[in-house]
């Protein structure tokens, strides 16, 4: 239950911070998707029960201040809960690598579902121009940011995980 | 008879010798005498001085330090202080400059009534442009408002709640702004694009543009007022084979740093929709 609570304080507190100060730090034009990051390493704490529904009060939390619909990201965070979940499940241990296909794997999610909306609604897009200065810069961004992301959410969760369980 | 001249010379003889003595020293003869006399005099009494100082001080010694660490602290606090004023001060004085910015640009413009908004949070998706200022409906904002900064044009106000509301900047990919460039005055569609560069589209081909030239909203469309400046011109491309020619253009504002905005509170936006549905509407 407190974990559950420290989940949902922390994915609102990394929405809040994807809005406010993660724009100023950006890779070209990508900023780092600290929600994404957040879901990914607090879903793949090995002694923290996964919750996809994280992903939904993402959604939720940066669809208040973006012009994107909210359902547009309660479906990109969303589906991110669930590929993180499935991914926990189907691996026995989480690797490196697993957290880094993870964040690859979400990050490419979010994006696309978001382009996929704008090109749908008439919006210009320019391919190229996206690929170079965001889709790429993105996830490189987000796969470098995913270890630090990784150890820190482990580090707090310790703070609230019973002690019988960190023995 | 007694005489007693004898005795008293050894008197005589030592006032005489007095006021000589007295007369050579202050006629100055006698400084050297006095000087080879009192130099080892004074270096003995400066070798017990120095002596018995450093036994003070290494007697004093503990409470000494106990101070001076105690006023070695309270100066650190106080500089910590001092320079935590100094960095509230530069704030304040940059906050200053920008709000007196921002009032000359109102003053410039005495015909539009203004209010200021704070810059608090931008758009979390990467692909738009779009941020969000702290005030709302309850400050009399409404849907459409034109939004500028000191430097000139921000973008306008695309959706509001009760306290904040979010603002299309003009860099963003579907913004679109007609603009007028000086001093040719010709006419132009000005957009943004995903990495927040703007160009204007639309250009004739018989104009002669150059870079510097002056961009400015035009007016035209209804959704911004006239004569707000956007930028300058940087490079013109043109092409035989094309219609219109296209030009760059440099934003006089930095859309990274805005801190805080101006909304245009009383320019009323056009809706051109139900004219649209209405055309599409004819058989």
């Amino acid at each position: 239950m407190l974990l559950n609570i420290v989940g949902v304080g922390l994915v609102t507190l990394s929405g809040i911070l994807q809005v406010t100060l993660a724009p100023r730090i950006t890779l070209l034009q990508a900023p780092a998707d600290l929600v994404l990051l957040f879901l990914v390493a607090w879903n793949l704490q090995e002694e923290i029960e996964p919750k996809w529904y994280l992903g939904l009060m993402g959604g939720l939390i940066l669809g208040l201040s973006s012009a994107l619909p909210l359902w547009v990201l309660l479906l990109e965070y969303g589906l991110v809960g669930l590929l993180i979940v499935s991914i926990r499940r189907r691996v026995w241990q989480i690797p490196v690598l697993t957290l880094l296909t993870a964040t690859l794997a979400g990050t490419f999610m979010v994006d696309s579902i978001s382009l996929l909306y704008l090109w749908l609604t008439a919006n210009p897009i320019d391919l190229i121009q996206i690929l170079n200065f965001v889709l790429i810069p993105r996830i490189v961004f987000n796969m470098l940011l995913a270890l630090p992301a990784f150890a820190l959410i482990s580090e707090i969760g310790k703070l609230f995980l019973p002690r019988e369980i960190l023995q | 008879m007694n005489r007693k001249p004898i005795s008293n010379l050894p008197s005589i003889a030592i006032a005489v010798a007095t006021v000589g003595l007295l007369l050579l020293a202050l006629g100055g003869y006698l400084n050297p005498a006095i000087n080879s006399v009192l130099d080892p005099f004074y270096d003995v009494q400066g070798w017990f001085y120095t002596r018995f100082q450093a036994i003070q001080d290494f007697i004093n010694a503990p409470s000494d330090i106990a101070r001076l660490r105690l006023e070695n602290s309270a100066l650190r606090e106080e500089n910590a202080e001092l320079q935590s004023q100094i960095i509230a001060l530069q704030q304040q004085v940059s906050e200053v400059e920008l709000l007196s910015a921002l009032l000359d640009f109102a003053r410039a413009r005495p015909e539009n009534s203004y209010q200021a908004a704070a810059v608090i949070g931008r758009d979390p998706s990467p692909f738009l442009q779009y941020v969000i200022i702290n005030r709302g409906s309850d400050d009399g904002i409404r849907r459409g408002m034109p939004v500028v900064a000191q430097e000139g044009l921000v973008g306008r106000i695309s959706a509001v709640t009760a306290t904040a509301s979010r603002v299309q900047l003009i860099t963003d990919p579907s913004s679109r702004v007609s603009v007028q460039i000086l001093p040719t005055e010709v006419d132009g569609v000005l957009s943004g694009s995903i990495t927040g560069d703007l160009s204007i589209d639309l250009l004739p081909q018989g104009a002669s543009l150059q870079a510097g030239d002056l961009v400015l909203a035009s007016g035209i469309g209804g959704n911004y007022p006239a004569n707000i400046l956007i930028g300058q011109v940087n490079t013109v491309r043109q092409s035989a084979t094309a219609l219109f020619q296209t030009a760059s253009v440099q934003p006089v504002v930095d859309f990274t740093r805005l801190e805080v905005v101006l909304i245009i509170v009383n320019f009323q936006p056009l809706d051109l929709g139900p004219l649209i549905e209405d055309d599409s509407a004819t058989p």
